[in-house]
């Protein structure tokens, strides 16, 4: 995908019609520091901006006030007259769905009934990005939206993490879960879930992401940065 | 400049006295709330200019809005009464007071005044109209699912189909040889099936079978269904088959859920119904009771919208 197209397709919310319904990546975005630090799906029903996303304490789906806007780009994957379907999933999982935050991804999805399709279905340890994946991933047809293999955290910084903050958590977990938990820690961050949204080949490896970063990181500074 | 005005008036109290706003019954007071309330949803939601005010005015109770422009809301209002507004904030309202002048007994006026248009047959119009509603899915003029019952006669051929008798008139539903097999043993006796109608020229029709009931419950529940599909607002609709399938699935109870998708495996079914369906089953697919019903949807979205599903 070349710079211009990028630079076409990001836009900031309610910057877009909203005549017709879509899905959309959506990331918070610092235009004076530049940093990206947290990640949801934007969702246009009936000429409503939601949007739906993990805060670290809970679910939300609410109307996007406009003022907390997002950087969007629109997911082809998920077609027009298939966005209600979509917003009825995400309400389940809303209702049903009890994630924690933690930096772990093991290739889990979310069932529409509330389960959740993973190695470890009762510790649900997501960040905002895992979250997003998680919802995605269960509303396709494949069981990989990211080929999550491919990221990691390094392994000095999975000790210290997890010293820090995931062993408290799971000291009442079993040994066995534990160790899955642990070796799936990964940090997938804001960024890498955007550009994935440029990325048609599914399921998305790393590498695709890694190419295309600098190119939609430099079209978000060009079109939003403030200095 | 004169300003266009859109306004809900309460005239009289159950008893017939003039309704007055320095002294309002129970009754009257929880009236206006309701139409004050309407009103500014109304106002908020509807897209109007930001000039707009609020206006409560003595004489009887009045509520009303006054703007420059008025004319998304006419918009609106005319999409609402013909239960085409996608607009759920703005339907809720006016169902609000439509519910008010179905059932509280007082005697109310409504009147919008436009540049162009005065029109005094707003509490009409309300009030004589079906309960509002968001858009619903809509009905393709070609194909329906159509639920029939009758004396089950003629069971064969070289192109298997069979015959429906009931007071006295045949109908002729074509189907598979396994289908066939299926039903052999209700022959002659009562059956009741469901079956997609294909209307040609000149008031005919050719069926073709899908499913039979043995429960009668079961049998209502599925043509129940089916009206809903086009009577309930698109969104709840889609919710109640997410939760229909969604129980059949908690419950094991798979060749219920088989007896669900049956009804929507077709080319006519609204795409949004067919994702649900994929959705809510993704971790089914591979249940020997709906896989192949699940493969055929599948493969009927994809063609739909003219991609494969990733």
């Amino acid at each position: 995908m070349d710079n211009t197209t990028i630079l076409n397709r990001i836009y900031k919310s309610y910057d877009n019609d909203l005549k017709e319904n879509f899905v959309a990546a959506a990331i918070k975005y610092r235009s004076e520091n530049h940093e990206v630090d947290h990640a949801g799906i934007a969702i246009c029903l009936n000429e409503n901006l939601y949007i739906f996303h993990f805060n670290g304490i809970g679910i939300r789906l609410d109307i996007l006030d406009p003022k907390k806007w997002f950087i969007e780009n629109k997911l082809d994957f998920i077609k027009s007259k298939e966005v209600a379907s979509f917003f009825v999933y995400c309400e389940e999982i809303s209702k049903e769905c009890k994630p924690e935050y933690g930096y772990v991804y093991n290739g889990s999805f979310f069932l529409p009934d509330g389960k959740y399709f993973s190695e470890v279905e009762d510790y649900q340890f997501m960040t905002c990005v895992g979250f997003c994946i998680n919802v995605l991933t269960g509303a396709i047809e494949n069981n990989k939206y990211l080929l999550h293999e491919d990221w990691e955290l390094a392994d000095h910084e999975k000790g210290v993490y997890f010293e820090k903050y995931m062993e408290g958590i799971l000291e009442s977990i079993p040994e066995s879960k534990r160790k899955i938990l642990k070796n799936n820690q990964r940090r997938i961050d804001p960024m890498d879930y955007f550009t994935s949204s440029f990325v048609y080949e599914k399921p998305i490896s790393k590498a695709s992401i890694d190419s295309l970063k600098p190119s939609v990181e430099k079209a978000i500074r060009n079109k939003f940065g403030t200095n | 400049m004169s300003k266009e005005r859109f306004e809900f008036k309460i005239l009289n109290d159950k008893d017939g006295s003039e309704t007055n706003l320095d002294n309002l019954s129970l009754r009257e007071s929880k009236a206006f709330l309701v139409l004050l309330e309407s009103m500014i949803s109304i106002a908020e939601n509807t897209g109007i200019s930001d000039d707009f005010e609020i206006k409560i005015e003595k004489g009887s109770a009045c509520v009303a809005i006054e703007s420059s422009d008025l004319s998304p809301l006419v918009m609106e209002y005319s999409n609402i009464l013909k239960n085409e507004s996608n607009n759920a904030e703005a339907v809720q309202a006016f169902r609000n007071v439509q519910n008010l002048f179905w059932n509280n007994g007082l005697t109310y006026s409504s009147k919008i005044k436009t540049m162009s248009n005065v029109s005094s047959n707003i509490f009409n119009e309300i009030s004589k109209a079906r309960t509002f509603r968001t858009k619903s899915i809509k009905r393709s003029r070609e194909y329906q699912i159509t639920f029939l019952e009758g004396n089950l006669q003629e069971i064969g051929g070289k192109n298997p189909n069979f015959h429906i008798v009931k007071n006295g008139k045949t109908i002729k539903i074509e189907c598979l040889e396994q289908e066939a097999q299926r039903i052999k043993d209700e022959l002659y006796k009562t059956i009741r099936l469901s079956v997609i109608e294909t209307k040609l020229a000149n008031n005919r029709s050719l069926y073709k079978f899908i499913d039979f009931y043995r429960d009668v419950n079961d049998y209502k529940f599925y043509q129940n269904l089916i009206e809903r599909t086009y009577e309930f607002d698109h969104l709840d609709f889609l919710r109640e088959i997410n939760k229909l399938v969604k129980d059949t699935l908690r419950s094991e109870d798979y060749t219920k859920t088989r007896q669900i998708l049956k009804l929507f495996n077709n080319h006519f079914t609204d795409d949004s119904i067919l994702k649900t369906i994929l959705i809510i089953t993704k971790h089914f697919s591979e249940r020997s009771e709906i896989k192949h019903i699940r493969k055929s949807i599948k493969s009927i979205l994809e063609k739909n919208r003219g991609e494969v599903l990733i």
